[in-house]
């Protein structure tokens, strides 16, 4: 029975460690929205009906709060599948911005019948995001160049190009501010009407129990997360770690298309993309935060894009009283910062105990 | 006749200007590496120095306490972060990386929530660093004070004892151990130093060359430096020389970008990304003769 206990404890700890790193990050958030002059119960209230409210009443802001944890569940699983091969893949926001750019190239391609036109939008999109990806991989694999520092240059230079292209050669000719439109038959249908609620939601969490089925039922899988935790004991187990870098490299490619399309083809109303690619900016970073709250696995991201997507949701409200949507990554920054501490939940149950016990002494 | 010359001396000088910031997170990294602990966080340490400088800047009036309002932030974090890198074990590259989205949303914020402008507040001349002259060409006292901080970093790092401490704890941290070096305190303090210098840089930024903040003011610099300090072999003064090499395209481009005849062959968008492709090039051609130190990025536990 205590046998039992303990396997649920040790199950148990990478959860306590996140709910902790949220408390913190929380704590700090708010100390912020108060430094600032704020009011805190007010700004609380805002985020709170923004993001939940009461559904049994009014769902609105719930299907808001999934409205965004959709593409965060892809560019989540895609930072946690390269973490999983022992890679620091910060490359998604830039592949994300290469698949709008496919998407709408696309889109622009006239003659060719709904279907064959709408599968084409969508192939281009992935394809875009995963040839970005594959640079990354190639210099990784080939040259050993540092992830981190390629993933982030490329992110630059992504955002120049596609902003470039898409304003210069694909702007919308009715409007300035977006690019040309996504044809209806192409888009993600919507899931709740009335809402900007689609199909993405239900995409998203198909493609993470996919990919969970992938990591953890198979061989390839099991090789990637091999390679990744302990890279000498896989290659003295005949696992190449480079093909399992490239493998994971090229997956979170296709992810970050998907998420890139969600974004394009799926949110209602602009379906397009907005001048400095605003509608797309920053589901790359978010997308780590995510994948870190989530343990990186694939079934602690669920919870975590929809945590992160509540963030968002209620951001909005936030706007209202004047307090900016950068808010969020004050929070989500603390809460990272404290995930990079290991069992920070033993570190205070330790702290706890000798406290405890200086009491003792005292008596 | 003297135009060639002049249009080299301007570009010369340009690439001085923009050397500064890459020189001063470079040369912390290189120690903080050099002690065995990595922060990724270089560049949300430059735009969280370049923001609080103002703040102080403009409620002292002086900018030179903006410039130690920027090592201030850069020691809270660089103390955050040396704790987590050792004490904590925690890792350094998600510690840091939170830095980085930390800064984006502390800046973000806070320009707004303090000055009530979105994304940008410009601060008046009076206010920034005033320039010393040399051939009748303005130029930032801070360029030369960053040549001496890099040259004094060298000195300290390969001539004296701490500086050999340093190099220990990022070679062979159990030999350290052995002699009786504090291994924790020694990394947490390298760690500092490297996030001070960037504070610095970050505060330049904002109190000397662009007379103001912006969300997007550190622009990929930190990553520059990053990628510096691997290039310049984890020496200080190898640094001056990849720092002026990312300078160089970096002024390249602002000189060059504006002119019509190049705008109408390349657009500047597409021009601006140049320092990254090089970047690029750079770590993925280069780097490969050389090594990092052999405990860079693990915490160290006495067996």
């Amino acid at each position: 029975m205590s046998a039992v206990i303990e396997a649920i404890k040790e199950k148990a700890e990478p959860i306590i460690n996140s709910l902790i790193a949220l408390i913190v990050g929380f704590i700090g958030g708010t100390l912020a929205i108060y430094v600032s002059g704020h009011d805190v119960g007010q700004a609380m209230y805002q985020l709170y009906i923004h993001s939940i409210g009461n559904p049994f009443e009014n769902i609105y802001p719930l299907t808001v709060t999934l409205t965004y944890a959709g593409p965060l569940m892809l560019s989540g699983l895609a930072f946690a599948l390269c973490a999983r091969a022992g890679l620091f893949n910060i490359g998604v926001e830039g592949q994300i911005y290469m698949a709008a750019l496919g998407a709408v190239i696309a889109a622009s391609v006239e003659g060719l019948p709904a279907p064959v036109h709408a599968l084409l939008i969508i192939v281009s999109a992935v394809a875009f995001a995963v040839a970005w990806s594959a640079i990354p991989a190639a210099l990784k694999v080939f040259r050993d160049a540092n992830e981190v520092v390629v993933t982030i240059m490329l992110n630059y230079i992504a955002f120049g190009v596609v902003d470039y292209i898409i304003f210069r050669y694909f702007p919308n000719p009715e409007d300035a501010t977006k690019s040309i439109i996504i044809p209806s038959y192409a888009r993600i249908p919507l899931l709740v009407p009335q809402t900007s609620l689609s199909w993405n939601i239900i995409i998203s969490i198909a493609v993470l129990l996919v990919i969970y089925f992938l990591l953890w039922y198979t061989r390839p899988g099991y090789e990637l997360r091999v390679a990744g935790t302990n890279p000498k004991a896989a290659r003295y187990a005949g696992i190449n770690p480079k093909k399992a870098m490239a493998t994971s490299f090229i997956l979170a490619g296709m992810l970050a298309g998907i998420a890139g399309l969600e974004k394009v083809a799926g949110l209602p109303p602009s379906y397009s993309v907005m001048s400095s690619l605003s509608n797309l900016q920053g589901l790359g970073i978010d997308g780590i935060a995510v994948s870190l709250i989530g343990g990186n696995h694939p079934l602690g991201i669920v919870f975590a894009a929809i945590l992160v997507g509540a963030l968002h949701a209620g951001a909005r409200g936030l706007n209202l009283v004047g307090i900016p949507k950068e808010i969020v990554w004050v929070f989500q920054g603390m809460i990272v910062i404290c995930l990079a501490v290991p069992n920070i939940y033993t570190l205070v149950k330790r702290k706890i105990a000798y406290l405890r016990g200086e009491e003792v002494v005292k008596e | 006749m003297t135009q060639p010359w002049g249009m080299a001396i301007d570009i010369l000088f340009m690439t001085l200007r923009s050397m500064v910031p890459i020189l001063l997170a470079s040369v912390g990294e290189v120690v903080t590496e050099r002690s065995g602990v990595v922060n990724i966080g270089l560049e949300g340490i430059l735009l969280l120095g370049a923001f609080f400088a103002v703040i102080a800047d403009t409620a002292t009036g002086s900018p030179w306490l903006g410039v130690l309002a920027g090592a201030g932030i850069g020691l809270a974090i660089g103390l955050i972060h040396g704790i987590i890198s050792t004490k904590l074990k925690g890792n350094q590259i998600v510690s840091t990386i939170g830095v980085n989205t930390f800064a984006l949303g502390v800046v973000g914020f806070g320009i707004f929530a303090i000055w009530h402008v979105w994304g940008a507040r410009t601060i008046p001349s009076s206010l920034t660093i005033q320039p010393i002259y040399i051939a009748g060409r303005a130029l930032s006292p801070m360029v030369l004070i960053a040549l001496g901080i890099a040259i004094f970093t060298y000195w300290w790092l390969f001539k004296t004892s701490f500086g050999a401490a340093v190099r220990a704890c990022g070679e062979d941290p159990d030999a350290a151990d052995v002699v009786g070096i504090n291994v924790d305190l020694v990394r947490i303090l390298a760690t500092i130093y490297g996030a001070v210098l960037a504070g610095i840089g970050g505060a330049y930024l904002s109190v000397d060359w662009f007379a103001g903040v912006t969300k997007e003011i550190s622009a990929g610099r930190g990553w520059l430096a990053l990628a510096n300090v691997a290039f310049s072999n984890w020496n200080p003064l190898l640094a001056i020389g990849g720092s002026a090499l990312f300078a160089f395209f970096d002024a390249l481009v602002m000189w060059i970008g504006p002119m019509p005849q190049v705008n109408s062959v390349i657009p500047q968008e597409i021009l601006r990304t140049v320092p990254y492709i090089v970047t690029i090039i750079v770590i993925s051609g280069v780097i490969k003769r050389v090594r990092p130190p052999k405990a860079l990025g693990t915490p160290y536990s006495r067996e």
